[in-house]
């Protein structure tokens, strides 16, 4: 089952079908989507990009910190031709997604192939949504969610939302890593 | 040459670099001249350990743990010769 | 005397081939070009095509698929089919289609002398023409070097060449009679003129489509030729989805070649053992190619699986490659190492995203086999009782018994080619961390000294200098204690340098960085096109302290 590891988050996005995080920290989106995958497991992964991407000992640490050892399985798209076939071949399985916008074309042929699967997803871009296309592929059912670094912690941008409207929600990143402590939830916010 | 997960050697040169940066804030002359047996050794575990699975953090950890057995073996040693001399 | 054809280009109802002895030829015909398309009458409609054929080809997965040969007048049409239409099959180039449905080979006589042997070369004049400024090889200079088949000649002026083919530089190329140039500055692979030869006569490509391409431009049209005369069509790009895994099977199989860090010291009477061409034998011997892996479990691995049934259309291939580069090592070296190079490139192009006849499984499957056979062969060495030393890749160092034997032990065991080398000493370098270093050594090869990762490219000229004249008085080194004992000498070489660095030549100061030549002067670094300005002797001479100190640390050993 997708999950965002944060609780009241995952509330929020409960009901769409695509959930995209985008962030302008480079780290601060790898260190949270392996953690997503890590908890998430048993997933299904789908890794753009010619190199990197996944880095198999951080998942399993978090699968460690986690205590979940479910499998993850993956396929990965090197070039943007094989994007939209890989993600086809998942098929109607809930999906991760890592960077699907890595080539900067063919958008369309991948957003079909998006949404063609009735599984839900979760897309990683290392986009800036902001200034290389704010308003593409975002379907009624899709929500973005951008992270934003500060001093102390990070925060989620809730930039486009099915059920919400724009709000941000502060965390320490502590939190990311798995020391939360409960708090009072999502009450705190709003 | 890994195509998605790191370059291990790399992998383990940052395990490295992050424990360097941690005992240079200790002012420990212990541990820094462990550092430097362990940065020795550590490739010779990695090229042991290339068919298994093993994190390159438990990998500079495991090689620590070898740097002190060999530091304890060396006093331990040094022990037996000293009394093995005072009865003599 | 018969005319070789040099280069051949389209023009409108044939082909204009360059002869030797300056002489041309048209030959009438027009060219092939193959389109999947649902409605071939449509582009009958272009006044340049004349007509066309229905083909049954089939993909590389074995799935039948009907295309249409529109034969065209000129390249205009070829190119305005190519907007419009789903064109396949242009590797081999559609000239070179051309050239073979005619029976023409480039670099073969007209009347078609067989040019497949290696014995088999064109007698033609060639030639390397650069001009020299006081820096070295430039764009402008005045003085112009020129090799022609194999002799070197300085010209105070301009150069009176004529010669069949050409490889020139800047100016050089305005002074120079040829029926084919090649301009140096728009190459992109590492042959000689004679390796672009060789190149366009065994992918029987046209010089000038061959002449500024990559290395992975004449290996891909070599595995196409195949293609093509198995009749699998050749897409522009194949669309991969790779097989679905665990993360940690991924893991398993996403490694390079094996890697031992060597032990750390000098090592007396040591012998280097080389597979020949590892990972290309492998591909052969594996069968290893896209449509191979995983098609059917003939041979089944942790990984992956191989087809056996059918010869894949890379092991193919570079089979005669392989051959073709052993028979060309007692021949002529040029050649050989224009072949070398195809063939190193051969199996990174498996993994290549945009490989037409690789995947990454295929990819997988190599280091898969090469891990393997190194280990064997380092099992083999521990049970004839010598010392493995260092193993990388496909290369290793032992020490001890009896090495004939073990090399015929490995390769019985392994159905692979070995080569070996015995090296009087070797040390292993340590990096400035003082940890092992895997690709760094120097050591002294029956007298010729290999020193890896030394001199290195963007060194000042005086520094080479110095280093190369130090290897020079290690060369007569018999073992590592003559080894140590040669640092005074090396000493006596740094003084002379460091007083040749206060008035030495200009060229000495050069330091060549991404191929720009630069010196340091006293107000810092300037481009040495701009002329010599003075130097910094007091740089020079720390380079050549800190170069010494490196050479003897790793000496000291």
């Amino acid at each position: 089952m997708l999950s965002t590891g944060f609780p009241y988050l995952d509330e929020i996005i409960k009901r769409d079908e695509i959930v995209e995080f985008y962030s302008l920290d480079e780290d601060l989106l790898r260190v949270f989507y392996h953690k997503v995958i890590a908890i998430s497991a048993p997933v299904f992964v789908v890794v753009v990009s010619e190199r990197g991407g996944l880095d198999p000992y951080l998942v399993r640490r978090f699968q460690n910190v986690f205590d979940n050892h479910s499998e993850v399985y993956v396929r990965r798209a090197f070039k943007v031709e094989d994007v939209p076939e890989t993600i086809k071949a998942m098929g109607d399985n809930e999906l991760v997604v890592i960077d699907p916008y890595h080539h900067r074309k063919d958008y369309d042929k991948i957003l079909s192939a998006l949404r063609r699967g009735k599984g839900r997803k979760f897309i990683f871009s290392f986009m800036d949504r902001e200034r290389e296309g704010s308003i593409f592929g975002l379907h009624t059912a899709h929500s973005v969610i951008k992270l934003v670094k500060g001093k102390r912690g990070f925060k989620f941008v809730i930039v486009k939302s099915v059920t919400t409207r724009e709000i941000e929600i502060p965390n320490s990143i502590w939190e990311l890593y798995g020391k939360a402590v409960d708090d009072g939830g999502l009450l705190r916010y709003l | 040459m890994g195509r998605t997960q790191p370059s291990y050697t790399r992998a383990v040169n940052e395990e490295l670099e992050r424990v360097e940066r941690i005992i240079s804030r200790l002012n420990s002359p212990i541990l820094s001249s462990l550092l430097e047996e362990v940065k020795k050794k550590v490739r010779y575990v990695q090229s042991a350990s290339y068919d298994e699975f093993v994190d390159p953090y438990d990998l500079v950890f495991f090689t620590l743990i070898w740097a002190l057995a060999e530091e304890c073996e060396k006093w331990k040693n040094m022990y037996l010769t000293h009394t093995q001399q005072k009865e003599e | 005397m018969e005319e070789y054809v040099l280069d051949a280009y389209p023009t409108k109802g044939g082909v204009k081939l360059l002869l030797s002895n300056f002489k041309e030829k048209f030959v009438k015909t027009t060219f092939p070009v193959y389109a999947i398309t649902d409605n071939p009458e449509v582009v009958l409609q272009h006044p340049e095509v004349k007509y066309y054929e229905e083909e049954k080809w089939r993909t590389l997965e074995g799935k039948e698929v009907t295309l249409y040969r529109f034969e065209v007048e000129s390249f205009n049409a070829y190119y305005y089919m190519r907007k419009r239409l789903n064109i396949v099959n242009e590797i081999p180039t559609v000239l070179s289609q051309t050239l073979y449905r005619l029976g023409i080979r480039p670099f073969a006589t007209l009347s078609g002398e067989e040019g497949e042997k290696a014995s088999y070369f064109p007698k033609i004049t060639m030639a390397r023409v650069v001009p020299l400024d006081w820096y070295g090889e430039s764009l402008h200079g005045d003085t112009f070097e020129v090799e022609i088949n194999g002799e070197r000649k300085k010209f105070y002026g301009y150069p009176e060449v004529e010669a069949d083919v050409v490889e020139c530089l800047g100016k050089a190329c305005d002074h120079v009679k040829a029926q084919v140039k090649v301009r140096m500055e728009k190459k992109r692979s590492p042959v000689s003129i004679k390796g672009l030869v060789e190149w366009s006569l065994i992918s029987r490509t046209p010089l000038h489509e061959i002449a500024y391409a990559t290395i992975g431009k004449a290996l891909t049209t070599n595995e196409a030729w195949v293609a093509f005369k198995r009749k699998v069509l050749i897409p522009k790009v194949v669309p991969r989805v790779e097989k679905l895994r665990k993360l940690e099977d991924i893991m398993n199989a996403d490694k390079g070649g094996l890697i031992l860090f060597p032990q750390t010291g000098c090592f007396d009477n040591v012998y280097q053992v080389d597979f020949s061409s590892m990972y290309p034998s492998l591909i052969v011997k594996y069968n290893i190619s896209a449509e191979t892996v995983d098609s059917c479990d003939d041979i089944t691995t942790e990984l992956h699986s191989i087809c056996l049934k059918e010869k894949g259309i890379v092991p193919e291939a570079l089979e005669w490659l392989i051959k073709r580069k052993t028979e060309l090592k007692k021949i002529d070296k040029e050649r050989a190492e224009a072949i070398k190079w195809i063939l190193v490139a051969s199996f990174g192009y498996l993994g290549f995203r945009n490989s037409r006849f690789g995947k990454i499984e295929a990819y997988e499957m190599v280091t898969y086999f090469a891990r393997k056979t190194l280990r064997k062969t380092m099992e083999i060495a521990e049970k004839m009782g010598l010392s493995t030393l260092h193993g990388i890749i496909d290369s290793l160092v032992v020490k001890g018994g009896n090495v004939d034997r073990f090399v015929e032990e490995v390769e019985k065991e392994t159905g692979l080619k070995l080569d070996y080398k015995r090296f009087n000493w070797i040390i292993f370098t340590l990096t400035r961390e003082n940890t092992p270093y895997p690709t760094r050594y120097i050591g002294n090869r029956e007298g010729e000294i290999i020193a890896k990762g030394l001199i290195r490219e963007n060194m000042p000229n005086i520094v080479k200098s110095f280093l190369e004249d130090s290897l020079n008085v290690l060369s007569s080194t018999r073992n590592c204690e003559e080894v140590r004992g040669s640092v005074r000498k090396i000493r006596e070489l740094l003084e002379q340098y460091k007083r040749r660095s206060v008035n030495g030549e200009p060229s000495d100061y050069v330091i060549w960085v991404k191929g720009i030549p630069y010196v340091r002067g006293i107000k810092g670094f300037y481009k040495a096109t701009l002329g010599f300005r003075g130097k910094d002797v007091d740089y020079y001479k720390r380079y050549l302290e800190r170069a010494y100190e490196d050479l003897t640390k790793v000496i000291r050993c």
